[in-house]
């Protein structure tokens, strides 16, 4: 009897929990005047400000004019018609490699700069910010709040129930990852409204969704029974069904001057987000997910100091491959198989091609000298640096002294005069 | 006779395998030192969040600002004792004025959780095999040397975890019942709070990683003892030319959980 009790006594607090929570029922569905009127609401808005706040601090958002002129622009072209949500909604570029977008509930949509690498036209850019202002308009964040809320604490009873073997939770997490899937397919439906009324291609996000599709660094992404989103096969299916329902469907609308300077503002704001993406990539040590960014960039008509660029950031690839081969085989079993501990026959064939790695670097790094961008200057240590590699110390010598020279404000002169002094005592 | 020779080997094979540490070191350690004098503690990266029973899991600032007092003023006062000089640099307002150095510092942590997972910090090798590994950390290293004017950067994380009222209870509730059916001959006891320390001494000049160590303990600033007792500066050159000699306690968690704040001696010597 005095167990019970005791028992009693530590199960209250999670009954009480339960009767205190929200039913989504009782939400306006979209915003509307009961916008901020819910504790979780300013709880969700309160969150979104800190996270906010964070990636300010850790300097993860860009603050560049001419990005947020073209921004503007675009938030314009969606929600001309739509002042409340206009008022609500901010659009931020987030310097982060992976292909993602998210839309928090204080209405601040987070594009990042992989996204914006990996889709080449304003109109695919500006349907996906129309999907995530889609979340914000169908406080999706805060109704997951709340069905997570009630379905973990559920869980949390059966678990105790079940003296916490933790099977509960695997209920518990289809049931919320369902309802996100839930929401991501309301999403898509409702920003094909924004697209169509802005005079956007209609069949633009569908476009977009079918370039995620093929890229690699999101082909293996899980869609199972817990996955948040649904596959882009089916979101590529379910669009074109609408879009076939539609009565104002009509995907060839002409594309008037607006949308033109917007394309031209997008196509400029672009170059320095793709350095940044696959400096970030080559960062993190994704150097085939580099190399196909590389090869898509190529297929845009590049100008010559574009391709030197190009050329640069292929050097940086290669020699990532050859100096880290077990890395780089567990990334490239990652793209070509979806799993992630490293296929030996992969690593085999990588460690046998690793001088034509080394090779591919020094000739990339060469041509990157064509053009007189700033890399090319870098290219001299980074040529030092793979001499050093092969053991040819008198090249190694030559470039990084050439480099000295060429740069003798650089930050890194005191790492360069240290190699050659290593080089030379050696 | 034919059988009990390889039996020694193979004994004797564990023992090596037993020498084992979840320090890393530079090759040419006491070398690499001599260029250091000066050192600049970079921001520490801390999170330790609240869980709760709604999956509504917070941050603790309160917490966080403890610890993060914690690290700076313990290891500005151990550096300094082992005759560095400190670099005093405000961080925080130079990252508030430009946007870029606040992106340089996120640039350095990532390029120390690349070398974590190529060094496999935090996991236990042979003391012979952690005293060879070289590694460089990035490129944004020398952006935060040439504005600090540090000869070394120490990096330091500290995550943990703590446990809402309700999440205790329900844990204490979950125990009572195996409890009650056990006949009370079995109460699971579930961990009310538990942390990771790390730190990592980075050569300012080439950023090369010149030393680090990773400890898992409780809740509690007493945890970066456990790594600092192990700091370089007072390395021995005997042991850093023989790597094999160096003391091989270093495999097991550190459980700390009794050390409260009047625990906090910096010459703690709970580590080994």
């Amino acid at each position: 009897m005095r167990h019970l009790t005791l028992l009693l006594f530590f199960l209250l607090p999670l009954f009480s929990g339960c009767t205190s929570t929200r039913s989504i029922g009782d939400l306006e569905d979209t915003l509307q005047e009961d916008y901020k009127a819910y504790d979780e609401e300013l709880w969700v808005i309160d969150k979104s400000n800190e996270l906010h706040a964070e990636l300010q601090s850790k300097g993860l958002l860009y603050a560049d004019e001419r990005y947020d002129k073209y921004i503007n622009n675009v938030k314009t072209s969606l929600l001309s018609n739509k002042p409340l949500l206009a008022d609500t909604i901010q659009i931020y570029f987030t310097r982060a490699a992976e292909v993602n977008a998210f839309a928090l509930p204080n209405g601040n949509i987070y594009i990042n700069s992989g996204l914006i690498a990996a889709i080449p036209t304003n109109e695919e850019l500006a349907s996906i910010i129309a999907h995530e202002i889609a979340h914000v308009h169908k406080r999706h964040s805060l109704k997951q709040v709340i069905s997570q809320k009630n379905t973990l604490i559920g869980a949390h009873v059966a678990d105790l129930m079940l003296f916490g073997i933790g099977l509960p939770y695997l209920g518990a997490m289809a049931s919320i990852t369902s309802f996100s899937r839930e929401q991501e397919t309301q999403a898509d439906t409702y920003s094909l409204e924004l697209i169509d009324d802005s005079g956007y291609r209609v069949d633009s996000l569908m476009s977009a969704f079918k370039r995620m599709k093929d890229n690699p660094a999101l082909k293996h992404v899980k869609h199972s029974v817990y996955s948040t989103h649904p596959s882009y096969d089916t979101r590529i299916e379910a669009l074109s069904e609408e879009i076939a329902n539609r009565k104002k469907t009509d995907p060839d609308v002409i594309v008037n001057q607006e949308f033109h300077n917007l394309d031209q503002q997008y196509r400029a704001i672009r170059e320095p987000i793709i350095i940044d993406v696959i400096e970030s990539q080559l960062r993190e040590r994704h150097f085939f997910l580099a190399l196909y960014l590389l090869a898509s960039l190529k297929a845009e008509n590049p100008s010559d100091e574009e391709k030197a660029l190009i050329s640069y950031y292929e050097g940086e690839a290669y020699r990532g491959i050859y100096q880290h081969p077990e890395t780089a085989a567990k990334e490239k079993t990652w793209i070509d198989t979806g799993k992630t501990r490293v296929n030996q026959d992969i690593l085999r064939t990588i460690n046998q091609d690793r001088h034509i790695y080394l090779t591919s670097a020094l000739d990339s790094y060469k041509l990157s000298r064509s053009s007189p961008i700033k890399q090319s200057v870098k290219a001299l240590k980074k040529i030092g640096e793979l001499f050093e590699k092969k053991g040819q110390a008198n090249d190694a010598i030559e470039y990084y002294k050439s480099y000295l020279d060429a740069a003798p404000e650089a930050l890194d002169r005191i790492q360069v005069q240290i190699k050659i002094s290593r080089l030379e005592n050696h | 006779m034919k059988l009990s020779l390889p039996i020694l080997l193979f004994s004797l094979a564990l023992l090596v395998g037993c020498s084992a540490t979840t320090m890393r070191s530079h090759p040419t350690l006491t070398q690499e030192l001599e260029r250091i004098d000066s050192v600049v503690i970079a921001p520490p990266i801390i999170e330790v969040q609240l869980m709760t029973l709604t999956g509504e899991n917070e941050s603790i600032p309160e917490k966080e600002e403890e610890i993060s007092n914690y690290i700076n003023e313990h290891i500005r006062l151990r550096l300094v004792e082992q005759g560095f000089d400190v670099v005093e640099f405000d961080f925080e307002n130079a990252k508030l004025e430009d946007p870029d150095f606040a992106y340089t510092i996120t640039k350095l942590q990532e390029g120390y959780d690349e070398v974590k997972e190529e060094l496999q910090i935090g996991r236990a090798l042979s003391n012979a095999k952690a005293s060879e590994l070289k590694s460089y950390i990035g490129d944004a290293i020398h952006t935060v040397q040439a504005k600090t004017s540090a000869d070394a950067i120490l990096i330091t994380r500290f995550s943990g975890f703590q446990k809402s009222g309700g999440y205790v209870a329900k844990d204490a509730g979950t125990s009572i019942l195996i409890g009650i059916l056990s006949g009370g001959t079995y109460i699971p006891i579930q961990q009310a709070s538990g942390a990771g320390f790390e730190a990592a001494l980075v050569d300012g000049y080439t950023g090369e990683l010149l030393w680090a160590d990773s400890r898992n303990g409780a809740l509690s600033g007493a945890l970066s003892n456990a790594v600092f007792a192990k700091l370089p500066i007072d390395v021995d050159p005997v042991l850093a030319s023989d790597p094999q000699a160096q003391p091989s306690s270093e495999l097991e968690n550190v459980d700390l959980s009794k050390a409260e704040a009047s625990d906090l001696d910096l010459n703690a010597t709970a580590v080994e």
